[in-house]
């Protein structure tokens, strides 16, 4: 098992989940308001994130807790997914351009809450094989010690990622 | 804060991650909102007929 944990917020400030938002609300033409109560819970828990070493699956559940509060009026779901995905981006590169987006699409699920731990931990571990043929030292993923399931890929909503409401 | 190249390129690719699944939310507008899905479901449907044909 592939225990490798990695920095995956080094370079995250929450500052740069504050400029997504922006940008987001900006394309939409909504306005950009973090939510005072929210955004401060969400900002610490982001921040006391940024030195951890994590797994994938853990820095996952950092963007879908933060996503969970809600620290913004529009677009929260959209911000934290983009992140998400964002971060294994780099190492997406590597797979073929089917299974990568079997990942990236399920991770931006995961992070927007329309898709479960299991289902996750169930497509992750699918793909386990082929993190492992790819460099150890950027490919970390750790994963929970459950049996192997078969690829199982997420709904097909990317447009619901979008959580742009009260 | 100040940014380093490292964060200010993830900022970038974030927001165009971002950006790509707005335009994906609205129908007629940059990509179709079902990229990249199709081909899953396919794949999809294919196993589940193979698991179906295996049953007794």
């Amino acid at each position: 098992m592939n225990q490798f944990h990695k920095q995956w917020l080094g370079t995250v400030p929450w500052e740069t989940v504050l400029t997504v938002n922006q940008a987001l609300c900006q394309a939409q033409n909504t306005p950009h308001q973090p939510k005072e109560k929210a955004c401060d819970e969400a900002r610490q828990l982001w921040e006391k994130a940024i030195p951890q070493q994590m797994s994938l699956k853990e820095v996952l559940d950092v963007c879908r807790r933060c996503h969970e509060l809600a620290p913004f009026n529009f677009n929260n779901g959209n911000t934290f997914a983009a992140i998400g995905k964002t971060l294994v981006e780099d190492w997406l590169k590597r797979l073929p351009p089917v299974e990568a987006q079997i990942i990236r699409t399920t991770v931006a699920h995961y992070i927007a809450g329309q898709v479960g731990k299991k289902e996750l931990v169930q497509v992750l571990r699918h793909f386990e094989t082929t993190w492992k043929t790819t460099d150890e030292t950027t490919a970390a993923v750790p994963l929970p010690n459950k049996p192997a399931g078969h690829a199982s890929t997420a709904s097909p909503k990317p447009a619901s990622a979008t959580s742009a409401g009260p | 804060m100040r940014q380093t190249p490292e964060s200010a390129r993830f900022l970038r690719a974030a927001v165009k991650a971002g950006l790509r699944m707005q335009g994906a939310a609205v129908p007629g507008k940059s990509e179709p909102a079902s990229t990249g899905v199709a081909t899953l479901q396919r794949i999809k449907a294919s196993l589940r007929k193979k698991n179906l044909r295996k049953q007794p």
